[in-house]
């Protein structure tokens, strides 16, 4: 699983609207072209919603989406 | 993408052929490598060129007869000056130097020669097949080994650096006699004990072997050198011309390759066109190089090194790159179109593994510039347009790579951006208008305008067709989607009774002559031409003019833009590639879509290269060459000079104004479209979406991180109201902020957005999208 700590803590005070619970850092998966990762994520506890943040989405994740495309 | 494709794409570009120097040199030695190690003061290098190549260097090099130096580039009488001289250059290089490489030990072959005669010829045969493992006995007639060579003074080829030589070749399997008396019998056993025989005639104790041996020296094969006896072969005979050492080695040369070739048993005639002098295929444009004459030389005797050094750097490296001169995309990947060629069918090849190619393939203006000025019309767009075509069949082209462009052109022709109408006021129909996408998408009110005006100038009814010509499908290699762009628009053409078009965009223009070719089609510069200007048109200033990329072929298009500007009282002046040759704004061929920073290199190119301010009369070049921010101005502003859009007074081109982002552009179309229907056709409105009601607030900064991002008002528009429909998002108590993500495709977006105090507006933070798919949580 990939971990992302300063990035995951700029999500800090973020919680979910439908559940009311603070956001914590958890488990989750992303997929793309048949690969599959494990990403350390701000996760709701209860109803598993999570926020993929702008700093992985335009870094980290766009670059794996480049080479994956790649291939 | 075939192997016989590939190979007709590589035949096309030359730039892999000899310069003409190496092509007339009988043993092609690589010149252009020589002289430009010797420029940069490299005579230890330069000299181990020449003995790649040459055998004996320390002896050719002093004497060779250089029938390269008239064949060079700069020796043409039309646009050349002096050829370079190379002869005195090898001269100065082989005195100055005796750095040879050393020939590395290779297994001995597993056949024999023997080598008669003692001159260049025979100790050029010698020397190849000795080089190559085989056992070679050298016989030679005279007491002194040098044949033809011992003539030469002193001065010229002192006796030691033959003496320099022989070492090297007594390093080799090569046993030398000296004083062996030659006669027919001794020749037959020689041909009985040896796989071949060469008898280099350049002996003077052979003069007159060949009457002995009853073969004619006028009558030898001018490629193997073969007597017509199996085996024996001669070359180099004195004759009545003066003996040129460089023809002598190329016999020596010949023979051996032909003596190897009877010992395997194989054609002695086959593939050999290319030993000697050649005609070489390589173009070498003389357009920038300065004229000079060859460096003199103070001592007659030769070039000193300083000397050698001017007179190499006089060779202009010759080479085609045409193409890549001119095409910073084709420069971008540092090579030429024949090797970009193979790496994009390897690409097309690969099975697993990565695609080294695909941002090539991908990012091609397609604009043909490459083509028009290579000899042999060599089109990168073309190769491009035909490797995307197939990556889509493949299903191999990455979903990123024209993803905005291909959902922009579905909503070009979905039914918020569409419309097919005839004159709303008389109902006629025998021309129509046709925007395009881009005028539509970055001024919409000039579409309104010259619309207005065309039906206030033009007979007949002028009707109103927006709709996609579909050049980003044929661009993305979507073939399927193309086709049915091209129809819808077909249907909408003879929907309103089959009309004369006129068209604003070149794109359109040259895409339905290609697709669409029953489709009588003007463009709108030549229709303007002859009416009268609008009340208040008109300019100042001098512009540089740029003509669209597919403009190119259009002269009367591009004459035509040339009159309204003048007509408009403007001074032009023309780019440094203009007409025929005129570049890309960056956009063609998607692109800007593909590889913006490859688009943005292109106008820097363009802007930088050329004095601003620039007068356009295509959409997006203007919107394109403006994003660097030079100053861009449509012709049609200076047509409608009261509707230019943020004039600021204080910019000496107040009618200056840099492109809208892709977002923008989507908009104007669909509320262009609208009010169209509405105010000149009275159509009504159908009731908007819910999302389409949300008023967003960007701040400029915002905007265009969301521009740059390509993520469009609308996508920003549904995540909002998919949230406040569901009540599923993200919020952040201490801020007021909400986050929210909406998948309505391939592509998930994120906004980060609190609502304005009482009311429909959403103030917009950021945005972001990825591919990415969420799984979900565990
Ligand atoms: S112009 Fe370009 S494609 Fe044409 S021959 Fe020269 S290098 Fe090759
Ligand atoms: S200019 Fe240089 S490369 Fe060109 S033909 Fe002459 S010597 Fe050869
Ligand atoms: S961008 Fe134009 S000039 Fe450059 S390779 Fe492509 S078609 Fe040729
Ligand atoms: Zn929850």
């Amino acid at each position: 699983m990939q971990h992302f700590p300063e990035i995951i803590a700029r999500y800090e005070g973020w919680v979910c609207q439908k559940c009311n619970e603070p956001l914590v850092p958890g488990k989750t998966q992303l997929a793309y072209l048949g690969s599959v990762f494990d990403v350390e994520l701000p996760v709701c506890p209860k109803c598993g919603m999570f926020i993929v943040p702008e700093e992985l989405a335009m870094g980290k994740i766009l670059e794996v989406e480049q080479v994956l495309e790649d291939k | 993408m075939e192997q016989k494709d590939l190979r007709r794409w590589e035949w096309l570009c030359i730039q892999e052929e000899p310069p003409l120097c190496q092509a007339a040199c009988p043993i092609h030695v690589d010149v252009r490598l020589f002289t430009r190690h010797l420029a940069a003061g490299k005579v230890d290098e330069a000299r181990k060129v020449l003995a790649k190549t040459m055998p004996l260097s320390g002896v050719l090099g002093r004497i060779c007869d250089h029938p390269c130096e008239n064949a060079c580039r700069r020796a043409d009488p039309e646009d050349g000056d002096e050829g370079i001289r190379i002869g005195s250059l090898e001269r100065a290089c082989v005195i100055q130097s005796d750095a040879r490489p050393r020939s590395l030990p290779v297994p001995p072959k597993n056949f024999t020669a023997a080598v008669v005669g003692g001159g260049l010829s025979a100790l050029t045969a010698a020397w190849d097949l000795g080089r190559k493992g085989v056992r070679v006995s050298l016989l030679v007639p005279e007491r002194e080994i040098g044949g033809v060579l011992l003539a030469y003074p002193e001065s010229v080829l002192p006796a030691e650096a033959l003496a320099r030589e022989l070492e090297l070749l007594k390093a080799m399997p090569v046993t030398i006699e000296t004083d062996v008396a030659i006669d027919a019998d001794r020749i037959q056993r020689l041909l009985d004990e040896h796989a071949g025989v060469y008898l280099g005639l350049d002996s003077l104790a052979l003069s007159d072997i060949h009457v002995d041996l009853v073969f004619d020296i006028k009558a030898l094969d001018p490629v193997s050198r073969s007597t017509g006896r199996p085996g024996l072969f001669a070359g180099a005979p004195l004759g009545s011309t003066p003996f040129s050492p460089i023809q002598a080695v190329l016999h020596g040369r010949q023979a051996a390759l032909s003596i190897e070739r009877t010992a395997q048993n194989v054609s002695l005639s086959a593939s050999r066109e290319k030993e000697g002098p050649f005609e070489t295929r390589l173009f070498t444009s003389m357009a920038d190089v300065e004229h000079a004459p060859a460096t003199p030389m103070a001592d007659p005797g030769g070039y000193t090194p300083e000397e050698a050094r001017a007179e190499a750097a006089r060779c202009i490296q010759c080479e085609c790159k045409e193409c890549v001169k001119v095409c910073p995309y084709l420069a971008h990947f540092k090579g030429y179109p024949k090797k970009y060629a193979r790496e994009i069918y390897n690409n097309l090849s690969v099975v697993h593994g990565l695609r080294a190619a695909n941002t090539m393939i991908e990012s091609c203006s397609n604009c043909g510039l490459c083509a028009e000025v290579c000899p042999n019309d060599f089109h990168m767009g073309t190769l491009c347009l035909m490797a995307r075509r197939e990556m889509v069949r493949q299903d191999k082209m990455p979903a990123s790579a024209f993803d905005f462009a291909l959902r922009d052109l579905d909503f070009n022709v979905s039914s918020k951006a569409t419309l097919a109408k005839p004159d709303p006021d008389t109902g006629a129909c025998e021309w129509a208008f046709v925007p395009g996408c881009q005028l539509a998408g970055a001024t919409p009110e000039l579409v309104r305008a010259t619309y207005d005006h065309l039906r206030a100038g033009l007979e007949g009814g002028v009707g109103l067709l927006m709709h996609c010509c579909g050049a980003p499908a044929e661009w993305a290699g979507r073939k399927d989607v193309l086709a049915n762009v091209t129809e819808s628009f077909r249907a909408l053409w003879k929907e309103l009774g089959e009309p004369k078009l006129v068209l604003a965009c070149t794109t359109c223009l040259q895409t339905f002559a290609d697709l669409l070719p029953e489709i009588p089609c003007t463009s709108l510069w030549e229709v303007l031409e002859p009416m009268d200007l609008p009340e208040g048109a008109g300019g100042e200033g001098v512009y540089t003019l740029h003509d669209p990329c597919t403009s190119r072929y259009l002269a009367a298009v591009q004459n035509s833009a040339r009159t309204m500007a003048g007509r408009l009282g403007v001074t032009l002046r023309d780019a440094d590639l203009t007409g025929v040759n005129t570049e890309c704004c960056g956009f063609g061929g998607l692109m800007e879509c593909a590889n913006p920073a490859m688009a943005t290199k292109v106008v820097e190119r363009r802007t930088t290269d050329n004095p601003s301010p620039f007068l356009a009369y295509c959409a997006m070049c203007r919107d394109s060459l403006s994003r660097q921010g030079a100053p861009v101005v449509h012709m049609l502003d200076l047509l409608f000079p009261g509707l230019a859009r943020n004039p600021e007074p204080a910019s000496p081109n107040p009618l200056v104004r840099s492109g809208p982002g892709p977002a923008d552009k989507h908009e104007n179309r669909a509320r262009l479209r609208a009010q169209l229907a509405k105010e000149l056709w009275n159509e009504e409105q159908g009731p908007m979406e819910k999302y389409e009601e949300i008023e967003l607030i960007l701040e400029p900064e915002v905007q265009s991180a969301v521009d740059e991002r390509r993520i469009l008002a609308e996508d920003i528009r549904r995540a909002i109201a998919h949230a406040e429909e569901t009540g599923r998002s993200m919020k952040h108590p201490e801020s007021g902020r909400f986050l929210v993500s909406h998948q309505p495709a391939a592509v998930t977006y994120w906004v980060e957005y609190a609502p304005e105090p009482g009311g429909q507006a959403f103030r917009v933070y950021r945005a972001w999208s990825h591919r990415m798919i969420l799984q979900g949580a565990q």
